[in-house]
């Protein structure tokens, strides 16, 4: 049952506006709670305040109607915190540069987890004994661990916090946060977090809470662990009608499994649908790697695009993949590629040039992953549009309508004039996918389409992707949402991507196999 | 659970300290008032004390300076922006060009600031004698000269902030939406992205400028070069503070120093100097104060 006493109001705002308001935040002790949710909404910002780490700075802040301080004080006295553990978003800057990574992974309560315990935490994150051994002895600098690497050494800090609350006699209501823990992994390092977090979980529970808007988790886990409903739960943080105010609901997870089991690929009936529209040999070369793809029977193939078919880039996270798209995109010269678009030879020199008069917004684009990045956060929603049309002009009714099919009938006209710093991070990836098909290129590039999406957002991206194919566009798809888009495109349209050398750094250094299949 | 009311009375309380803090924190606008007030104040003690002759020679001097600071902090703003963009289209064109442009722009940078305003005057010295321009096309050429010498720190600054964008997706995410380099530059990197560092930089030009002018004013008007006089020159602090009335005022502070009884004599019997040299040192204090304290609010 939940206890009712850790469920708080909470009320987030700056002097300008209100981030975040939520009547009852707060998860069940004694399980684990996945948080899903749209990137940007407040998963983060509400569980820091949540577990008293988040630093007041400019905020105002109310819990239970007080000032945050008593919240503040409450929390840093209770074994909540002091037990505890938050995995942080965003690992790079977590790491003392002058201290052995081995040290700062056995620092303050830490040391107190015996070698043989804390090595088979390691060793469920690096299977490579001698990989994490190595690992240990070096500083953060010269050597710069991968994201990957340094998520992942995080999560190991984690672990051995919870192996040490484990050996407890009495236990507390300590509190286990990973927010966004599988955010630099890969499918295969993600699931051994998820495997190994089960697993101890059911050697004795503890609370603890993952912080995710990666859907395909539900797969996973229900693929896996079965009659896992006592141990878990599901929720979800949701936008209220009113501006910042936020609504904690349960998730039904078996909706995701049900949607997903939903999804079949689609196949343009127009009479050039299968037509190929691009073409890159296998074999290019850039910064001494050499890439090649190979289908799903593991030979080498060039890679194709064609009318009215969707195409999926798979590789190990790391291996490349939006560097193969920047090359189809002319943003990066390699030093060896033969790429053909639209049946006309891209030319060595002067392929800036090329690419400004002919592909770019023309025949061609491409959406980048971090909508953060790709999107002018100081321009409003309609100059986002503006910019795209050469007068410089832009209809608006036709894109309030566009805008309303993307973000719902409620949004109110003004929302033309809202900066774009101001969209959570799942506005702003709607709007930057919005900016690629607006622009009803023969070929569009998705690099992680799906990222920060809630469910409801993500099935719209689908449904939008196939209304292209079935208009007679190619699709060039790279994600790491496996389980939805080897559900939408065809084993045929799948393309495996290695590198040749130093391919999988994050992945603990080689290529899996990938087209032995997930 | 009731939805939490945003307006409680503890609400207002912690608001109002958060807007104290806000007006504590714009120290850089108290600066700006504290400047223009000092040079209100120092008119109005000048208008009571001062002879109206002496007075309107500080007037004019004042406002000649301030606009010729004013119009080169704008010209140096222009020539920076197409020195920016033409070091960046240089580039992009390749190696030849990029090396030209760098060239080219080094030999200028090599160039002393100071000893490149003393060229002007020598220029302006030179069209002066052969032909009398009228006071605008003087003050012109005064500020070009001083924009001319100043603008490459500007420039640098438009440089750096084109390159951390082009790090960033969203340069390369306009390209290949078809949007032009010459848009995402101009507008969305240095106009939308860039408008405050600029005018950080502004500010610290300005300063700059007013410095530049003075001092070289002041060297060229104590005689290092005998074709340029107060006769042919448009009146500024710089040459005002060389004048030998504002000289034997300075001298006198020197002497209160020394005789403390004739401190108070200073702001009555040797208003011109004293006024002057307050005008200038208290415009640089407030100046340097605008801008530090600006770029730590704005967290430049």
């Amino acid at each position: 049952m939940a206890d009712s006493l850790s469920f708080l109001n909470i009320n987030v705002h700056t002097d300008r506006r209100c981030l975040a308001r939520v009547a009852s935040f707060g998860f069940e002790t004694g399980k684990i709670t996945f948080l899903l949710g749209e990137s940007g909404i407040g998963k983060s910002l509400l569980s820091k305040v949540y577990m008293g780490i988040m630093p007041p700075g400019r905020l105002a802040i109310e819990v239970n109607g007080k000032p945050y301080d008593h919240h503040l004080a409450q929390a840093r006295r209770s074994s909540r915190l002091r037990d505890g553990f938050f995995v942080f978003q965003e690992p790079s800057s977590h790491f003392n540069p002058m201290r052995t990574i081995g040290r700062q992974l056995s620092e303050g309560q830490l040391g107190r987890l015996g070698r043989g315990a804390e090595n088979t935490i390691l060793r469920a994150f690096w299977p490579d004994k001698n990989i994490a051994e190595s690992l240990l002895n070096v500083y953060p600098k010269p050597y710069r661990p991968s994201g990957g690497e340094k998520q992942r050494l995080l999560l190991a800090m984690a672990f051995k916090k919870i192996a040490l609350y484990q050996k407890k006699k009495s236990a507390g209501d300590a509190l286990f946060i990973f927010d966004e823990p599988s955010g630099s992994l890969d499918n295969a390092a993600r699931n051994r977090f998820l495997d190994e977090l089960i697993t101890r979980y059911r050697q004795k529970p503890f609370t603890a809470v993952v912080i995710t808007h990666d859907y395909t988790i539900v797969s996973h886990l229900s693929r896996h662990y079965a009659g896992l409903a006592d141990e878990v739960a599901w929720m979800e943080l949701l936008r209220d009608t009113e501006e910042g105010s936020l609504l904690l609901k349960p998730f039904p997870h078996h909706s995701f499994e049900a949607w997903l089991a939903s999804l079949a690929p689609v196949r343009s009936q127009l009479d050039h649908s299968g037509l190929e529209i691009l073409r890159l040999k296998s074999g290019m070369s850039i910064w001494k790697r050499r890439f090649a793809f190979l289908d799903a029977r593991g030979r080498e193939v060039d890679f194709t695009l064609k009318r009215g078919e969707a195409t999926y880039i798979k590789a190990a996270s790391g291996v490349g993949k939006t560097t193969v798209a920047k090359v189809i995109m002319g943003l990066l010269t390699a030093e060896q590629a033969v790429l053909t678009i639209l049946n006309r030879p891209v030319p060595e020199t002067g392929k800036r040039a090329y690419y400004a008069r002919h592909i770019w917004g023309k025949q061609a684009t491409m959406v980048f992953q971090h909508a953060d990045e790709a999107l002018n956060g100081e321009l409003t929603v309609e100059e986002v549009f503006k910019v795209l049309s050469s007068k410089r002009t832009v209809n608006r009714q036709k894109i309030m309508r566009r805008l309303r099919e993307w973000f719902g009938d409620r949004i109110p006209d003004s929302f033309l004039h809202r900066p774009v710093k101001y969209l959570s991070g799942g506005q702003k990836q709607r709007l930057n996918l919005l900016r690629g098909f607006v622009q009803n290129t023969d070929i569009l590039i998705l690099d992680e389409p799906l990222n920060g999406l809630d469910l409801k957002s993500a099935d719209l991206v689908i449904k939008k992707i196939q209304e292209r194919q079935r208009d007679g566009k190619a699709i060039l798809i790279i994600s790491h949402n496996e389980d939805i888009m080897e559900k939408i495109i065809p084993g045929e349209n799948i393309f495996y991507l290695e590198a040749g050398s130093g391919a999988s750094k994050k992945d603990g250094g080689s290529v899996p196999s990938l087209h032995a299949g997930p | 659970m009731a939805i939490f009311p945003l307006f409680t009375k503890k609400t207002n309380k912690f608001r109002k300290k958060k807007v104290s803090q806000k007006r504590r924190g714009k120290k850089d606008i108290a600066w700006f008032k504290a400047w223009l007030g000092g040079l209100g104040l120092t008119w109005l003690w000048l208008y009571f004390f001062l002879n109206a002759p002496a007075r309107q020679k500080i007037e004019t001097a004042m406002l000649n300076t301030f606009a010729i600071a004013v119009l080169a902090t704008a010209l140096a703003l222009a020539l920076a922006w197409g020195y920016a963009l033409t070091v960046y289209f240089a580039r992009r064109q390749g190696r030849f060009t990029e090396q030209l442009s760098d060239i080219f722009f080094s030999t200028w940078r090599a160039l002393p600031q100071i000893l490149g305003l003393l060229f002007g005057y020598i220029f302006l010295a030179y069209f002066q004698q052969s032909q009398h321009w009228a006071l605008p096309p003087v003050l012109f050429f005064l500020a070009l000269m001083v924009a001319l010498v100043v603008f490459p720190e500007l420039g640098d600054l438009l440089l750096e902030r084109i390159a951390y964008f082009q790090k960033s997706d969203f340069f390369d995410a306009m390209r290949v939406s078809g949007v032009r380099d010459s848009h995402i530059i101009n507008y969305d990197i240095l106009f939308k992205n860039s408008r405050v560092h600029i005018l950080n930089k502004l500010i610290a030009i300005f300063g700059m400028t007013f410095f530049l002018l003075i001092s070289v004013d002041f060297i060229v008007s104590v005689g290092l070069s005998q074709s340029v006089s107060l006769v042919n020159m448009p009146k500024t602090l710089g040459n005002m503070l060389a004048h030998i009335d504002s000289k034997q005022d300075i001298l006198a502070i020197g002497r209160a120093l020394t005789h403390p009884g004739q401190f108070f004599s200073l702001f009555f019997t040797h208003l011109q100097g004293v006024s002057v040299a307050f005008i200038i040192v208290f415009s640089l204090l407030a100046l340097y104060k605008i801008s530090q304290h600006f770029s730590r609010r704005l967290e430049i």
